[in-house]
Formats: structure tokens, sequence, C-alpha cells
């Protein structure tokens, strides 16, 4: 079976739908299609939840002799309506980390639409704990999410600070980077984690004592165990994180996301095939299997999966982990490596193992998302790649680097002359980027990461992730991000590198479509995709390019389907 | 024991945590090393050799290593396999999930070994055994090919890891001298034990390795042996100890930071030691501790329930490695500068 020629399965529900199937029209102030026949209209008719015709107000009128009485929605009649925005490299886990408190220094809207301020000093993280913990009526631990103690110079979260919250309920703060936490001296003496301690990641003060802050797999081990499943990067199994990530997404205006780290898990599969058959269930979920979780799995598994697909679960696509985080110096760099003389990253796949290990999921059809944040990973995959696709070759694999942040211009070259696509991380510009010119990387390097416009000049297919709950779900945030190339504190990165906002908008639609192969039914307004549409307040494509972050997303529409977003 | 080889449903963690402290810690062992230098193959020989023990294993690896794992079932029912060694990144995954189950098991195993992947850091899985829970770290095992080590340690890509991971062993096995002149073994071996932390490397025998390594049953005492036996016989260089140990017992009062310094930076000969000492800390105060180390990690936890249950723990720390007479001197010297000086 050849899953790519699978995925025009979805147009037997066209088929056998009577041809008399009710017909709705969709009137708004402008619609941006993304079609360059036909860039903008006012009009566009749904049947069967897909797109019947688009067309600006004098066409319409044709429309009753042409599909017979129609329904004229006018509901988003002064909005802007674009494609439904496509986030192609998120996790589910972005809707379980909100079972915990937002302790992060970037505003944030959770599921519900609440935004929750940013907080800019280590007594407004206290105090939000101190609200949460008051909330609480069981005598569990009391989890929160997303600190960065980064922003707050040599300041740090100690278990003095922490046991005013709480001294007896045990408290755990995962940072944002998902590789630190901080705890109170509930939750170390639960940990059985003391002086005597001889293991790494435990920081200590002046007399050796713990002062609440861990890293490392051991430190965190026990605290694991006390939190169970909780803030776990899997997030498929439990139906209300499904729910909330639904949520978080569609307040982006988003109506199609990935799950870029999926376990394929029997449990698994049948809540997302469950949660997403739910009509209200906003948006299409696409789930790339990881076989470093679930060695297990093969590719057939995929395969299987695959086959019970639905318009709104795609199976597919296969991800791999090569190497770690930059701001974690743990991405693998070439020659000079880090700006700071730091030893060199970790591989998470052995780098002669590669071709091994990617080869049966290439000659099984399957498209490949592999994780390359630094450059020496990106170029032992490329080594990979060019073995495999010489042995076997494949035409329009689609077979996409994730990150990539490192590429200079000779990988990008080739990059396209191996048919790849890129993902790039460009929240990584603002949220990291003065870290990496002042420490990972320093400013001739920083200053081509995540090069977007090269891509663009040189002809590559590429997208741009937020890789939520990393950094905010919100594609055009993270559009902003690779028009501006603006750091947190306003270092402009690489002007060279900069998109037109035509550009970002459509690489956050039909570009990240193409990397998950679905770019025949989503990323564009035209005729036979779904009618998936983000519904803005305003029009992204004339605002000041340094407003695009800041266009009011009303809602969406799923296959023809009005969701309002939460407020 | 049924295999545990696909993820369940999260056991109720804190039941597993609370019900730990009043059970024996089950010994942990982690076998690491480099792609193809023979951790498997060492594996299988430690399952087979005649120890007596129930051991379970887990194997931290993905790919074509996954053959290797069903020759590992092959010889156990018990083979848990987990995610690759995305260590860094196991965020509540599968290997925070695997231990919580052998940990909450009604018949647990007396060993668990971990088989690290070619490319993680065996400390950073061995640490685990080194917290007041359900496991106590016996052993790092690092596996190092006698042919390939040098180019693995010379590779850009890897050079740093695989020292790396040279640098967490307790005991060095060297593999595959079969493969290379008699003559030259010795030295084989010599040059590993130069680049190791410790002067415990041995050859592996077709991938079996001393059960000392692991097991202290298997270890005579140093003084119980006749003096022939206290020498094993190398056909070049100067004969080397055999593995022994020394039982020393510590009636007085140990300062606790000098203790610690101390058993963190023992003899390289020495492989592992373990007993009961009464220490004072900074404070004056004065308890008795359980004391382990391993791989020049130290772990050092107040007394468990059932080993107060079973008898007043005699003061007394027992060390194992290739240790002669001048070692032992050594460790009894270096126990009494550890003595609490009366405050006058």
């Amino acid at each position: 079976m050849n899953p790519q020629a699978s995925s025009s399965s979805s147009a037997q529900g066209v088929q056998a739908a009577d041809v008399a199937s009710p017909v709705t029209v969709f009137a708004a102030r402008r619609i941006l299609t993304l079609n360059p026949n036909q860039p903008h209209a006012t009009h566009v008719a749904v049947r069967d939840g897909r797109i019947l015709a688009v067309s600006t107000g004098e066409d319409a009128a044709q429309w009753k002799a042409q599909f017979g009485a129609y329904a004229l929605d006018e509901t988003l009649r002064e909005k802007v309506l674009m494609p439904g925005l496509v986030e192609g490299h998120c996790h589910l886990m972005e809707g379980a980390v909100w079972d915990a408190a937002y302790v992060g220094y970037y505003d944030r809207r959770g599921p519900d639409g609440t935004l929750w301020p940013g907080l800019r000093s280590l007594d407004a993280v206290l105090a939000r704990l101190a609200e949460a913990e008051r909330a609480m009526t069981d005598d569990g631990p009391l989890l929160a999410w997303g600190f960065d103690p980064i922003y707050f110079g040599a300041a740090r979260l100690t278990t003095r600070e922490l046991d005013t919250v709480s001294a007896s309920r045990p408290i755990a703060i995962l940072h944002a980077s998902v590789h630190l936490m901080n705890v109170n001296s509930a939750m170390l003496a639960l940990a059985g984690i003391d002086e005597d301690t001889d293991i790494d990641g435990i920081a200590r003060d002046a007399q050796g004592l713990p002062t609440g802050e861990l890293q490392e797999f051991a430190a965190m081990f026990p605290i694991y165990q006390v939190i169970g499943g909780k803030l776990a990067i899997a997030a498929s199994e439990k139906p209300h994180a499904v729910w909330n990530f639904g949520r978080v997404a569609q307040l982006a205006g988003v109506t199609t996301a990935t799950d870029l780290v999926n376990d394929l898990s029997p449990a698994g599969n049948q809540t997302l095939r469950s949660v997403t058959a739910d009509p209200d269930y906003p948006v299409r979920i696409v789930p790339a299997f990881a076989p470093q979780r679930n060695p297990a799995q093969r590719a057939q598994g995929v395969l299987e999966a695959m086959a019970g697909n639905t318009d709104k679960l795609r199976f597919g696509p296969v991800k791999f982990i090569v190497d770690g985080s930059i701001q974690g110096f743990t991405a693998r760099l070439r020659w000079p490596g880090y700006a700071g003389g730091q030893p060199n990253g970790l591989w998470l796949i052995p780098p002669e193992q590669l071709v091994e290990v990617f080869e049966p999921y290439h000659c099984a059809g399957l498209q490949l998302h592999i994780h390359t944040n630094g450059d020496e990973a990106t170029e032992v995959v490329l080594d990979a790649l060019a073995t495999i696709l010489a042995r076997h070759p494949r035409p329009d694999h689609r077979h996409t680097l994730q990150h990539c942040q490192m590429a200079d211009a000779a990988q990008l070259r080739r990059i396209r002359a191996l048919g790849l696509c890129v993902n790039l991380f460009a929240n990584h510009l603002y949220y990291w980027g003065d870290a990496h010119y002042s420490q990972t990387m320093g400013p001739d390097r920083a200053n081509r990461m995540d090069p977007a416009g090269s891509a663009q000049r040189m002809g590559i297919p590429y997208a741009l992730h937020s890789d939520a709950p990393i950094t905010a779900l919100s594609p055009l945030f993270t559009a902003w991000c690779a028009v501006r190339r603006e750091t947190a504190s306003g270092r402009v990165l690489g002007e060279a590198e900069r998109l037109s906002v035509d550009e970002a908008l459509h690489a956050i639609t039909l570009g990240a479509a193409y990397t998950l192969r679905l770019d025949h039914l989503i990323g564009s307004i035209e005729v036979g995709k779904f009618a998936d549409f983000a519904v803005l307040d305003e029009d992204p494509s004339t605002c000041a390019p340094e407003r695009l972050k800041d266009v009011p997303v009303w809602g969406t529409v799923l296959g023809g389907r009005v969701l309002r977003a939460p407020r | 024991m049924k295999p545990v080889a696909t993820p369940s449903p999260m056991l109720a963690p804190n039941r597993a945590l609370n019900r730990a402290p009043v059970r024996e810690p089950i010994d942990l062992a982690v076998v690491g090393g480099y792609l193809g230098a023979g951790k498997t193959t060492v594996v299988n020989r430690l399952l087979e050799a005649s120890h007596g023990k129930r051991i379970a294993v887990l194997v931290n690896d993905f790919g074509a290593v996954n053959i290797d794992a069903r020759l590992v079932r092959a010889r156990s029912d018990d083979v848990i396999e987990l995610d690759n060694g995305c260590i860094c990144c196991t965020i509540g995954g599968a290997l925070v999930d695997a231990l919580s189950r052998v940990a909450a098991r009604d018949e647990r195993p007396d060993l668990l070994l971990i088989e690290a992947s070619g490319v993680s850091d065996p400390a950073k899985i061995a640490q685990v055994g080194l917290l007041n829970g359900a496991f106590r770290l016996t052993a790092v095992l690092v596996i190092a090919d006698a042919l390939e080590l040098v180019h693995t340690l010379a590779d850009p890509l890897v050079g740093a890891m695989a020292q790396q991971q040279i640098d967490s062993a307790s005991a060095v096995i060297v593999t595959k001298l079969d493969l290379i002149e008699p003559d030259a073994r010795e030295r084989a071996v010599a040059d590993v034990r130069a680049l190791a932390p410790t002067d415990v490397v041995v050859a592996a025998d077709h991938g079996r390795v001393p059960l000392a390594l692991l097991f202290d049953a298997t270890v005579p005492e140093r003084r119980a042996l006749a003096d022939a036996a206290r020498w094993q016989r190398r056909p070049q260089g100067p004969p080397m100890p055999v593995f022994a140990s020394v039982a020393i017992a510590v009636p007085e009062v140990l300062d606790k930071a000098r203790l610690r310094a101390w058993l963190k930076a023992l003899p390289r000969t020495v492989l592992r030691a373990k007993g009961f000492v009464r220490v004072a800390d900074a404070q004056g105060e004065i308890s008795t501790r359980v004391c382990q180390v391993a791989a020049r990690r130290l772990r050092m936890t107040a007394v468990t329930q059932s080993e107060q249950e079973r008898a007043t723990p005699e003061s007394m720390l027992v060390f194992v490695g290739f240790i002669d007479m001048d070692t032992e001197m050594m460790l009894r010297d270096g126990l009494n500068e550890c003595v609490q000086v009366a405050h006058c």
C-alpha cells in the first residue's frame, strides 16, 4: 500500500454524499485564499465540509442557479478569513500542562481562553503558586510549569521561598525547558534527597544542602514517581488533555496540529479516535510516531494505524530525535562549537546507526521528521539520508528536518538537492535569541539561525513552528518572529533572513501542510479542500508587519462548522 | 515472573514510593559501553551463570538492538525493553514507569541489570541507585572492545562520549581479546586500564566475567585465602591480587564529612564497599548509617526498618576488590583518619 495514495481516500465522503447535500455560503469582509489564481474573495460556499466555490460578491450571485438554494451564514460578515492555520511541530502535552499552574515569564492563554499574564518577578511566581495552593481541594502535590529563571538574573528559587507557599504539601515546578525542576522541602523529603545524596543535578547551597533545584534523570526520578504521569510528554491517553490541546489550538486559529512525539500506544490511539470523532472537537490531529519512545512498534504499526485514518486524525509521519537543544547545550555542533567553550552535546541516536534506524521507515513509504538542532546533527542526518536515497530513490518523499536551527548555506543547498523540507523553530529567535547571541552561538551564528529567508530564496519547502508547550502555540506569533527576527530585548538577528508577511503567512498554512503531506486537503481556500478557516478580526496581510502577532483571532471554521474561540 | 514488555496504565505512584523504604532495596547494576562492544553478550553470560540470583533485565536501546533483546529474552523471562537513551528528556517516560513497576512487584528480583544504550552515559542511569528508595547501586560495568576502543575514542563524533562512558565505570570489561595476538593481550588490557578511573579492568572470556564484579557471595575473604591463592599469575608483568574482600570493624564514631570524602576516593583497586557506620554530622548529632560505595559514588542512608528488625547492625565496612595486604592497610589507615576527634 502506498501511504501517499491512501491520503486521497478521504475524498470518498464527497462521492458517497448525495448531490443535494445542503450548501452553506459564508460571507466575509475579506477572504485571503493563498490561491494565486484568486488571492482574495468575499464568499465561500461549503458542502459536506468541503469548499465548493470561492468568489467575490458579483460571481456569488450566480451560485443559486448553480447549486440551488443555499443557506447564507452572515456570522463572519465583518471578519477576515484565511486558511485554517497549521502547526507542524507541537505536542499534545500542551493540553496536559494546563492541569498544573502556569508560572512562565510570558503571557499565555489557557484552554478556557483565560490570559495568564507573564510573571516578571520571583514574588509574582510565589503569589501565583500560593493562589493555586489555596484553590486545591485535595492533599496531592502542587504542580506548576513554564518557570524560567533565565529572566531573573542571578536570583534563584529555593526551598526557602517555596516552603512559604506550603511547608507540608509537596510542590514541583517544571522549568520551561522541561529539563529542570524546583521543589520544596516536603518534596525533597518525600524523594529522600538530602545533603548526603551523592548524585548529579542537585543544586546545593554553600553549606552543601540541596536548594530544591533539580536536573538530570536520577534527581528528577523520585519526583516523577510521586507525581506519576502528570507533566509527561505522552498525553494522547488522556481525553481531557487532548480536549484542552484542541482548545488552545483553536484560540490561535489553528485547524490542523501535530503531536510530534507519539507513542502509538493502543490506549492513546483509542482516545485520539474517540475524541477527534466528536463533531465539536476543533482540530485535525496529525500524530507522528516516535520509535524511540516505543521500540516494539515498527513501520507496520504506523501503516496499521493509518488504515484507520479519518478526516480529523491522520497517522503517518514518523519522528526521530537525533540531538538535544541549543539552550541546554545538548545540541551537537560542528566546529567551532559552543561560543563559551562548553562541551559538545548529546547523541540520542548514534550517528553510525542512523541509516539502519531510518531505512525501514523510508522503505515502507513513510515520511520521516527528524529533529536536528545543531549543525553537526544536521550534517550526519544529511549523510545518512544521502545514503538511503541513493539506495532506495523515492520521488516526493518530503522527509523533513525539524528545528534545523543551525543549518548553514551549504547545508541548505544539500537539503534542497536531497529534496528535503525544513520546519524552522522561529520562536527561538524571540525567546532565546539574546542567549544565543551572547552565550550559546555568538553573533555570527545567532544571525543565521532558523534561516527562513534562505529557504525561501532557495525554493526549499519550509514551515515555522512553536514546539508547544516549549513555547506558546500561536502561528501568527511564529510568523511575526520570522518576519521581524527580533529577540526579547529587541535585537534583530540576521536581517537577510527575514520573511515578507505574505511568505510567512504561506509558511503557517500551505508550507506546513506540505511538510505533513496534507497540502491537497488543507492550507489554502480552494475548491475541493476542507472548509477550514482561521477567523480574524483584522487582515494580517495589510496590517503593519510588527503587529502581525497582535491580530485578534475570533475563532475558526472546521469542515464548515463555525467554532467561536472561548474568551 | 511475567515479562513486562508493553507499557501498562501508570501504577498508583505514591504506593510504590511509600512501600519502598520498608523493603530491602534491589541491587542495581548498569552495563554500558559503545555500540558493538559486546554488552548483550556479557548480559547473556551473566544470566546463565550459576549465581542462584533472580535477575531482571532492562534493555535501554532500540533499532537493530531489538534483535539482541530477543537473545536476552531467550535466557530470561524477565526482560523489559524501553525507549532509547533519551534520558535527558525522559519526562515521566518509560524508564520511570519501568523502574516503578519493578519496585512495586510483590516478588522482587535480587538484581536489576540495565543494559544502557550505546550512546547513553551509564552513570546517569546508575545514579537512580543512589537515592533512598527501591534501588541500590552495586556496579557500573563498562564494556570496551579491545580492537575498536582506540578508534572509537579518536572519532570526533563519539570519542568524548565513549571516554565519558569509561569514566563512569566501577569496572571495565575488555572484550574480543581472542581476536588479537596472545602476546599483545596483556598490553591491550593495560592500555584500557590507563584510560580507566579504576584498576579493576578485566578480560572477558567469551563474554564471561568474574561474578565478583556483581555478587558478594562469590568473593572470598582475603585472610581466608592461602598465600598462593592470593595472587593471579599473568603472562607478563607482576602477578595481580585476586578478587577478595576485607571486613573492617569500625567501633568509633566517624566524622561524616571526612568519611564521605574518603569513601568517594577509595584506592583504584577497590571495586565496592558497604556496611554500617556510626557517624557524627556537622552539628555533632550521631546516627547509624548504611553505606554503599560503587563507581566512586556513595549512598549513605538511614537504617531501614527491615534492617533494624534483623539485628542491631554491627559497625563494620566490607571492601571488595583486588585487595592485598597493602590495600588493606591503606583502608584501615584511611578509616582511622575519619574517626571523630573528641572535642577537648
